[in-house]
Order: C-alpha cells, then sequence, then structure tokens
C-alpha cells in the first residue's frame, strides 16, 4: 500500500482471514485523483458476502469514481493513487489490464445509467449477451448464442426468441436495462456494481427492475454494490447502507439502523431533505454546497453546512481536526465528533 | 395507420415473413440515381461474368484483312489495329479492370479500417507515428508511388495489386481513426470493458462494426478512383500486361490511330467512366442514415 498522506488510518482493523471468507470487495483507504485533486479520499467500504450495500450521496461525492475504480475503469485522467481494492482477497490495484479483463464480466459485473447507450447499436441483444458467456465460461459460440434465451427469460423479458433477434433501438429503457442485467449475469459474477441502474427508468419500470435485481441477487447469492441518490431505493432494496460524502464515507450501517437513527448530521440532513419523510409542509434543503468541501485543509469536511456543530460546543475539534469513521452501535458507525449521549468523542 | 401507430411502427419486430417486403421497400425507398447506378453496375458485372460464353469473338484472334473496321453486322463496335474485335476485347479487358479495382479496394479498405481503428485504440507514439506515415503518402499522388513501387517489384498482376494496396489504404485509415476516436467515447464500449472485453476484441466486434456504414460509402467512392488509376498505369504499360489487356491498355493500343477510328479509344474511356459513375452512384445510397439510431 502507498504512503497516505493527511489520512487518519482505517479505523476498525479487521483480521486478514475473514476478507476472503465473508467479504467480497474490501476497499481500504482508496484514494483516487484527476491529476492533484483528490475526489476519493480514504474511502473504506466493505461489500459482505449475499448482501446488497447500498452507496448513497449527492452528485459529485465520488460515488461512481469508486465504482469505477473498482471496475478498473476509470475516465482517462483519473488514477488511483492510494489504498487497495480487494476482490475475495486479491487486491485489483495495479493489475495487468489482461487479468483485468478476465475479472470484468466474469467474477465482477456492472450496471449503467442509460441501458440504452449501453447497447451496442449494431450488435444484436443476442451477440451482447453471448459475449461474457464465450469470454468468462469457455463456452462454444454456438453454444452461447443458444443459451441467450434461457438468460433473457430468467429477467423477465417476454418473447425471448424474437427479442434476442432485435438491436438497442427497438428496445425500452426499462427493456434494454433487463437485456443489460442478462449480460451482466452471464458470466455468473460474485459481486454486481450497479451505477444508478434505474435513474433513467420511469418510476414503475424503476420499480420491475429493483425487484428483478433482488430476486436474481437472492437465486445466485452474488452481493450487490447498489449506487443511488434516491433513498426510497435504499430503503425498499438494500440491506445496509454507507454515506458518501465530498469522497469518502461518513456513516455507514443496516438500513434500518441508519433510517431509525441515523448519526451523521449529513445522514440526518439527507433524510429530511428527501421525500420520505415529510416533516412540514416544505422540503428540507442542505445550505450551502458541497463543491468545495475537499478544499478544505483539516477539519470536518461537513462543517461548513452542519448545523449541529455549533450548538454541542464541539465547534473546536471540528475546525480543527477530522473525525474518525468510528463504531457507534452494531455495525454501525459515523465520522462525527458529536457523540449520541452529546459528548464529545475522541 | 394512424399517427400513434406510425410512431409505434419502428419499436417494432418484424416478423420473419415481412423481410422480403422491408427489403423491398428499401430498394423502393432510395433515389433514383441510386437506383440507375445500383441497375447500371449490376448489368457490367453480369456481361463481365457472362463474357466467356457470351463474348462474339477470342479476344486475341488477329484478322488482319480486317483492320480498323468501323461498327458493322459482324463486328459490332468494329476492329482494332491488328484486325480484332473490340466488342470482345472489351468484355475481356473489363475483367481484368474491373476485378483489379475491386480487389484493391477491398484490400485497402480492410487495411485501412484495421489500421485506423487499432490506431486509434491503442494511441500515443504509434498512433502518431501512423498518422504521419498516412499524411506522407496522401501527399504524394497515387501513380507516383505505384510507379516507383512496380519499378521495384517489377510488373505483374499481384505487385499492380499490392501497389495499389499500398497507395490506396491511406484514407480508410484516416476515415477509420475518426471514426473510432468518436466511438471509442460512446457509452457502450465502457459497457463492454465492464462484460470484460478485451481491446483487440472490442476494435473487431464494436468499433469497426459501428464504423461500417462510413466506411462503406468511402469504399464506393474510391471504386471510380481504383478503376482510373488501373486504367491510367495500364495506359502507360506498367499495369496489366500483354497478351490479357484491360481497358487502360486498350486506350494504350488504339491511341495511334484515334484519328482512323475516334470509336476505338471512345469505347474503352466510355467503360471506364460508366461504371465508375454507377459505382459512385450507389455510394450515394450508403450514407449514413440518422433514422438507424433511435
Amino acid at each position: 500500500m502507498k504512503p497516505r498522506p493527511h489520512e487518519p488510518p482505517s479505523t476498525t482493523p479487521r483480521k486478514a482471514a475473514d476478507a476472503t471468507s465473508d467479504t467480497t470487495l474490501d476497499i481500504r483507504g482508496l484514494r483516487v485523483a484527476f491529476g492533484d485533486a483528490a475526489v476519493v479520499e480514504g474511502l473504506d467500504l466493505t461489500v459482505r458476502r449475499g448482501e446488497i450495500l447500498a452507496l448513497v450521496g449527492e452528485s459529485g461525492s465520488g460515488k461512481s469514481v469508486t465504482a469505477r475504480a473498482a471496475m478498473g475503469l476509470l475516465p482517462p485522467g483519473a488514477r488511483i493513487t492510494g489504498g487497495s481494492i480487494a476482490l475475495d482477497g486479491e487486491d485489483l490495484v495495479g493489475l495487468p489490464p489482461r487479468r483485468m479483463d478476465r475479472i470484468r464480466g466474469g467474477r465482477v459485473a456492472m450496471l449503467f445509467q442509460q441501458p440504452r447507450a449501453m447497447l451496442d447499436p449494431t450488435a444484436t441483444v443476442r451477440d451482447q449477451v453471448a459475449e461474457p458467456l464465450w469470454l468468462h465460461r469457455g463456452l462454444s459460440h454456438r453454444e452461447a448464442r443458444r443459451r441467450v434465451t434461457g438468460l433473457l427469460r430468467d429477467v423477465g423479458i417476454p418473447e425471448p426468441e424474437r427479442r434476442a433477434r432485435s438491436y438497442a433501438y427497438q428496445l425500452s429503457g426499462g427493456m434494454a436495462q433487463r437485456v443489460m442485467i442478462a449480460a451482466a449475469l452471464a458470466g455468473e459474477p460474485g459481486l454486481l456494481i450497479a451505477d444508478e441502474p434505474t435513474t433513467a427508468l420511469d418510476v414503475t419500470v424503476q420499480a420491475q427492475i429493483l425487484r428483478l435485481l433482488k430476486r436474481r441477487q437472492r437465486e445466485s447469492g452474488m452481493s450487490v454494490l447498489l449506487i443511488t441518490h434516491d433513498l426510497g431505493i435504499v430503503a425498499t432494496t438494500a440491506d445496509r447502507v454507507a454515506v458518501m460524502y465530498a469522497g469518502r464515507i461518513v456513516e455507514d450501517g443496516p438500513v434500518a439502523e441508519i433510517f431509525d437513527a441515523p448519526r451523521h448530521p449529513y445522514t440526518q440532513a439527507l433524510l429530511r431533505a428527501s421525500l420520505l419523510r415529510t416533516e412540514a409542509d416544505r422540503l428540507y434543503t442542505i445550505p450551502g454546497s458541497a463543491t468545495r468541501a475537499r478544499e478544505l485543509r483539516r477539519g470536518c469536511r461537513f462543517r461548513p453546512r452542519c448545523p449541529v456543530a455549533e450548538g454541542m460546543g464541539v465547534a473546536h475539534s471540528c475546525e480543527n481536526e477530522e473525525p474518525t469513521l468510528s463504531s457507534c452501535g452494531s455495525g454501525h458507525r459515523s465520522r462525527c465528533w458529536v457523540r449520541p449521549s452529546g459528548a464529545v468523542g475522541a | 395507420m394512424t399517427l400513434t401507430e406510425r410512431a409505434a411502427a419502428p419499436a417494432r419486430l418484424p416478423a420473419a415473413g415481412a423481410r422480403f417486403t422491408l427489403a423491398l421497400r428499401r430498394v423502393r425507398g432510395q433515389r433514383w440515381p441510386v437506383l440507375a447506378g445500383g441497375a447500371v453496375f449490376v448489368a457490367v458485372v453480369l456481361v463481365l461474368l457472362l463474357t466467356p460464353w457470351i463474348a462474339p469473338f477470342d479476344p486475341a484472334a488477329q484478322d488482319l484483312t480486317q483492320r480498323l473496321a468501323g461498327p458493322n453486322a459482324e463486328h459490332w463496335l468494329g476492329t482494332d489495329h491488328l484486325g480484332r474485335d473490340v466488342l470482345s476485347r472489351l468484355m475481356h479487358g473489363g475483367r481484368f479492370s474491373v476485378t483489379i479495382a475491386a480487389i484493391t479496394l477491398l484490400l485497402s479498405a480492410l487495411v485501412g479500417t484495421l489500421v485506423g481503428a487499432f490506431s486509434a485504440r491503442v494511441g500515443g507514439l504509434v498512433d502518431e507515428v501512423l498518422m504521419r506515415v498516412v499524411d506522407l503518402l496522401i501527399a504524394i499522388p497515387d501513380v507516383v508511388v505505384a510507379l516507383f513501387l512496380i519499378a521495384v517489384l517489377g510488373t505483374g498482376h499481384s505487385t499492380l495489386i499490392a501497389a495499389l494496396t499500398i497507395v490506396g489504404w491511406t484514407p480508410f485509415a484516416r476515415l477509420a481513426r475518426g471514426l473510432a476516436l468518436e466511438i471509442n467515447g460512446r457509452d457502450f464500449i465502457e459497457a463492454a470493458e465492464a462484460l470484460g472485453c478485451s481491446r483487440t476484441f472490442i476494435v473487431v466486434r464494436h468499433v469497426i462494426p459501428n464504423a461500417a456504414r462510413p466506411v462503406t460509402a468511402l469504399g464506393f467512392l474510391r471504386f471510380g478512383h481504383k478503376l482510373i488509376t488501373v486504367g491510367g498505369l495500364s495506359f502507360i504499360g506498367l499495369g496489366v500486361q500483354p497478351p490479357d489487356s484491360d481497358w487502360g491498355a486498350m486506350l494504350l493500343d488504339a491511341q495511334p490511330y484515334m484519328e482512323q477510328s475516334t470509336l476505338l479509344v471512345l469505347v474503352p474511356g466510355l467503360a471506364i467512366f460508366v461504371t465508375a459513375l454507377s459505382v459512385t452512384l450507389i455510394g450515394q445510397g450508403v450514407e449514413p442514415r440518422t433514422d438507424d439510431r433511435a
């Protein structure tokens, strides 16, 4: 692991042994930078085997960059400058491209936001869904193409035999996302990273796709990292949730815990600002913006927008030192100086 | 058909039986220059294919009693300075001209597209060097480079094809590279990467198919150019060699006698012109259509 400047150490050291047993993806101290500007810094994230972990945060918080780093598909100019990304105990950072090609689609697959743009306009559905079958599962061309029909049926596509012959422009958004799910699951990956898979779809289709994802996840026992900014999706779909702010995790824990008793002021504000909780007659908005949060040299990154810091008498700590991500309940961690009792943690 | 039905139509899948009707509609939807070009070219190809059976005379058979005859019942397009039948020579010569032009065109398109697409994918120094080579070759007229290569390699059909491919791949490489750069930025390339496709696989299976339509359009436009280059090299005696002859070689033979028989130069010249024009016209039907990408 490369040295990480201005970086608090990871808070809950776990034994190396369980990295292979019950965790699928284990990201430690990840730092991703565009040039000199770090968009993700000191990110710790664990996806356990067979769970759906939701990664939430506002636009620009670094959710998608984190997902792409895990896929080894960072956009040009972005580089991993620190930390490790372990998939089933194997560090993916710095793996040679050929090795990475075998992992992508085979052990970890990805869903994207714009399903129709993700399908090659010149190839049939059959050709695209068949690709991972012969790239990763060693099936013959003919055999792979034959199995596509079954895969399409598994994702609830009516008339799979006919749909297999169609092109992207002949599919609706929801249908295209089903095709992408079929392609992503064709390689039987242990981890599926879904980057806002339903954002571009309308609400009824959204629910169908999420139900499908959940059903396929239960059937295959794979883990899912679900990236979203929609807390409604988190509530209905995920087992655990990690909240991201300005390039790092500020709170994580089981969905019920976080929704019932959010610890971090940012999570509290997010929940108040969502349509899940209608408090008064108007929607709450978080004051300020996150755009300059990464420029803060020291202290808590949320402090400039934090409604709690001043009142709790911990402003000095907030100003000068960044809190660590520390435990505050069973499997529940929060990056804040303010502790549930109101006392100042250290 | 109501408005809503019409709007929904493109999303519907064609039933197996509707394929033919759809194909027919596609033909009918073309503009007339495309149809005319297609009809002429199909006719030319048919005649050239059937030449061994339908040509009235042996193209090499001389009849010195009938030198430079005008069109008559026996020799429809007259005879040349050795009394050979011009129509038969035109048909046999066309087989060389069109075949050589088509082969070199296909090779040029194939080589150019592969080089361009991979150059875009690999990038960096390789890309830079390849594109400067392309600039250099494009800056020098084709015939000059081909002349040089033939001088080095000697004459013959295969060297002619090799020389014309070496001068002909560059426009395809430049076009394919530009297209590939654009296609590489599209979302489905990222999706293919996420499924574990290697670079080579992506170029072959996703980039090139998406570049196919513009490349094909360029191919049709370049055919006339190829046909003229083949004819031009034969005309200066470096293309198809005797006893074989193509349209360019016929022009070369006819040139000293053009005052006695204008038809002798007019016929092969027109054959080159009409064939080149017909293919260029077909090319207009292959222009990128936006309605394919809904």
